[in-house]
């Protein structure tokens, strides 16, 4: 398929599993996909990748949380290859389990600052070209916790709150002009962030949590972003897509 | 003799709460919604037996574009919510773990459940209470702290308000609809309540979405 041919799109914090996985499966489908990270090897490291299978892709570095450096970036990216189409506000760091009596004011203002003014920044950026070109689609990646309130670390879950406010209210503010908002919610899935959370053996006791007994794939995540990207979907906006698979009924 | 401590108790939600719960017969101490941990924490420890903590930040805000809404206003949102209500909550943790347990109570709106034009930080930041009741239900259970969420649409932009203030109840949601809830949960009715919300709304949020 390549129906999103000649279309641009921009995945934040793309050097990570998730993201990577995202913009392999929208590479597939014809678009440029900007890797974008903080961390300039790893998001070279998958253009690489995105290029060897036949797609096309190019890095941007910067902190999210940099409103200069996010401008500039965009600005270069909209230059050379026109205005970003899909946006996935993905970039993101792990909350660690931390107790609330355990989170500093640091590690606080860190998690806010990467996943809701991060979110806030690059979507500002992106949006009036979005808008000139005639429309988008902005798919952020909160968590499954966000809902269920499992402790990951409750700054974390409240950051990825604020970014379903965020996109229930810009589902509503961008309509008029074409583009959704929407949100996946993956459960646990081994990545770069669950495994330093987690480690293989807590991952492996998550995995034995479910009915299914397996932690999904990155790619099976992946689903989850394609669906509000596809033509057809052009309807569905202000929504959160929850990817927890359900748990076994002992499990408290 | 016990305290409710109310974070942004000058404004017309905080001063009905306040005198609520004045007349009950509590002690309350206030706090500006300011997220300063440092001065949060130093008031509650200083406030006596806390046991219950009423999270009201209530933030008057203009309706801006998000185009318009600079990082400043955006940051000063998202602090004065959520970063106000975290290092509350951070406080009165161990005070309410020698009490033997106690209440939070997160006042929130309907904005982050039915979305909002103009409204994008004030949505962000009402969102994470969302998400933070549920948590801190989870992680403070086992100290015996219940933590729900109050959505209040009365004074600030919602989706009531958009609706000219008129609800399907047939008359608008007023500052004592919303204490009276907030004293129920505070109340024994509240004690097996926890990581709930309400959205005192007068019906609206059901109607059209
Ligand atoms: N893996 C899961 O189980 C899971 C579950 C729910 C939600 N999520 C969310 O999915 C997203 C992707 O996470 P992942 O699991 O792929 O983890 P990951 O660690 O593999 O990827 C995250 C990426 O974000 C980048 N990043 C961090 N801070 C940044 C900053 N300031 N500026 C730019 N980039 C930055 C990191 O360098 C990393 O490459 C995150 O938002 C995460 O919260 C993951």
């Amino acid at each position: 398929m390549s129906d999103l041919k000649g279309q641009v799109a921009l995945i934040t914090g793309a050097g990570g599993t998730l993201g990577s996985s995202h913009a392999r499966a929208i590479a597939a489908r014809g678009a440029h996909v900007v890797i974008h990270d903080i961390i300039a090897d790893a998001a070279d490291a998958v253009v690489d990748d995105v290029v060897r299978l036949g797609g096309s892709a190019s890095p941007m570095v910067c902190d999210v949380t940099d409103r200069q450096a996010v401008k500039s970036c965009v600005d270069a990216v909209t230059a050379e290859h026109g205005a970003v189409f899909i946006l996935n506000n993905n970039a993101g760091i792990t909350g660690n389990n931390a107790l609330i009596k355990d989170i500093d004011e640091d590690f606080f203002d860190r998690m806010f600052d990467i996943h809701v003014k991060g979110a806030f920044l690059v979507t500002q950026e992106i949006v009036d070209g979005m808008k000139a070109a005639g429309g988008g689609r902005i798919v952020n990646t909160i968590s499954g916790c966000a809902h269920s309130g499992a402790v990951s670390g409750s700054h974390y879950n409240g950051a990825k709150g604020a970014i379903v406010g965020l996109t229930r209210a810009l589902a509503s503010e961008f309509t008029p002009f074409g583009i959704t908002v929407n949100a996946i919610a993956p459960g646990v899935t081994p990545s770069g962030m669950t495994r330093v959370r987690l480690g293989e053996e807590g991952l492996a006791a998550r995995a034995k949590q479910l009915v299914s007994d397996r932690l999904p794939t990155p790619e099976e995540i992946t689903t989850g972003v394609m669906f509000f990207l596809a033509e057809e979907a052009a309807i569905v906006t202000g929504r959160v897509l929850n990817m927890q698979q359900p748990r076994k009924a002992e499990v408290i | 003799m016990s305290t409710v401590f109310i974070t942004d108790g000058d404004r017309p939600l905080g001063t009905a709460l306040r005198e609520s719960f004045t007349n009950a017969g509590f002690d309350v101490a206030v706090h500006p919604a300011n997220g300063d941990a440092k001065s949060l924490a130093a008031a509650i420890s200083s406030a006596g037996p806390v046991e219950l903590l009423i999270n009201n930040a209530e933030p008057e805000f203009d309706r801006l574009a998000f185009e318009e809404i600079d990082e400043n206003i955006f940051v000063n949102m998202m602090t004065g919510v959520a970063r106000t209500a975290f290092f509350a909550v951070q406080a009165v943790h161990p005070i309410m773990q020698t009490l033997g347990g106690g209440k939070i109570i997160n006042v929130s709106s309907s904005a982050p459940v039915c979305g909002m034009t103009g409204g994008a930080h004030f949505t962000a930041a009402k969102g994470s209470l969302y998400s933070f009741t549920r948590s801190w239900a989870n992680e403070l259970a086992t100290d015996n702290i219940r933590v729900n969420l109050v959505a209040a649409d009365v004074t600030t932009g919602t989706a009531a308000e958009d609706g000219g203030g008129e609800t399907p109840l047939g008359r608008p949601v007023t500052i004592e609809d919303v204490v009276e809830t907030i004293t129920y949960l505070a109340g024994s009715g509240g004690d097996m309540i926890s990581g709930q919300e309400i959205i005192v709304d007068g019906g609206f949020t059901r109607v059209g979405f």
